[in-house]
């Protein structure tokens, strides 16, 4: 197999902008890898921070994130632009970023994170201080960052897509595997529950 | 409009999501109900709040790592589960459909099992009433829907058994054993 270079700046990258996903994809499918890195270079961001935004921790984030990517990479053979690129990436990451939370509370169960030498806990923390430990001082996002926390999962993915992500109803239906109308409801229900637990800070942004 | 009839629209709405018909209905409701009002003053007021979440930047060795693990042999390699979740994903007709489509086949298994004509154990003694007489018998008696009691009966080693259950000598040699 030929070496891949994700990073380099490839002649792709002039026409970048003006180059759809579906159809930079369609170039990896044919073995274009500088496609590839373009489509990187636009979506990384992106969804570094919805990963984290789930997991709440951004080493972790990380390495869903280059998860997320292979699993790309992986299927360009199978890929077909029937549905837009985002709603594919985004449903691969929200899978990705379930499991894990799952596989995390059935970790959990049997080992306790604030133990200190447990293995959950060596695997999650990071050697330098995290973003997250310096948004501990700020008190409204730590606020923010629970409140969010606290949600179901199914709940919490589906307001990060829609506020965040800024992916349509189709589009979140897709990722979370249901109905448009059931994702309204259960946006209004996450929302709901954030304005209950957040509604001491109301009007400290307005 | 009915105060909970807002909650299916109450994010529609905020989105500017909803056409004309729908938002006026919306909009003359919040005009007499300050409840209702508030509590979307209170859902926008949510997404102010989330707005002071600041994105981070993933670290600059990620497009690195990311490069080794595709050139691992591992990363031409997929798990059958990988494979069948991408593929999934492009199906042309939704998974709710495709699900219904398997349950509805295995419910035709089921009934078929169920209610074949004679069932389908018949199929299996016809297969019996070829491998021996005595099971010739039995099961053709049992496809003709005779009475089984009196099949029994008629089997030579169900006599036997009761000739040797009340012999007699029989039961003096049981007690003399050891």
């Amino acid at each position: 197999m030929d070496a891949v270079a994700v990073g380099s700046v490839g002649a792709a990258s002039a026409v970048k902008g003006t180059v759809n996903d579906a159809d930079l994809m369609l170039r990896v499918k044919e073995g274009d890898e500088h496609s590839f890195a373009d489509l990187l270079s636009r979506h990384r961001d992106p969804v570094v921070n919805f990963l984290y935004r789930m997991v709440q921790n951004s080493a972790v984030a990380e390495e869903l994130a280059q998860d997320v990517f292979l699993r790309v990479y992986r299927a360009r053979h199978t890929y077909a632009p029937s549905a837009k690129f985002t709603t594919w990436l985004y449903c691969i990451s929200t899978n990705v970023a379930l499991n894990h939370l799952r596989d995390g509370r059935r970790a959990r169960h049997t080992e306790a994170l604030d133990d200190p030498d447990s293995s959950v806990a060596r695997v999650l923390r990071s050697p330098e201080p995290t973003v997250e430990e310096h948004m501990v001082a700020d008190s409204l996002g730590w606020e923010v960052r629970r409140a969010v926390q606290e949600l179901p999962d199914k709940q919490r993915a589906a307001v990060l897509l829609h506020k965040y992500q800024e992916l349509d109803y189709r589009q979140i239906a897709a990722a979370l595997d249901c109905s448009e109308s059931a994702v309204k409801s259960i946006l209004f229900r996450a929302y709901e529950a954030l304005r209950e637990k957040l509604k001491h800070l109301a009007g400290s942004r307005a | 409009m009915k105060c909970h009839d807002l909650d299916s629209l109450a994010i529609e709405y905020l989105d500017g999501a909803l056409d004309t018909p729908a938002r006026a209905p919306v909009e003359a409701h919040l005009a007499v109900c300050g409840d209702c009002a508030a509590r979307l003053r209170g859902l926008a007021g949510v997404s102010q709040l989330l707005d002071s979440w600041q994105d981070i930047r993933p670290s600059a060795s990620f497009d690195f790592r990311l490069q080794q693990k595709m050139n691992s042999p591992a990363a031409s390699s997929t798990s059958w589960r990988d494979r069948l979740s991408l593929w999934w994903f492009f199906l042309p007709f939704s998974r709710p459909a495709l699900a219904g489509a398997m349950l509805a086949v295995i419910l035709s298994a089921v009934a078929v099992i169920q209610f074949y004509p004679g069932g389908i154990h018949s199929g299996w003694q016809a297969t019996i009433v070829s491998s021996g007489t005595d099971s010739t018998l039995v099961a053709a008696g049992l496809a003709d829907g005779n009475d089984e009691l009196a099949l029994y009966a008629e089997l030579p080693v169900l006599e036997n058994w009761e000739l040797l259950s009340n012999f007699e000598v029989l039961q003096e040699m049981k007690g003399t054993t050891p």
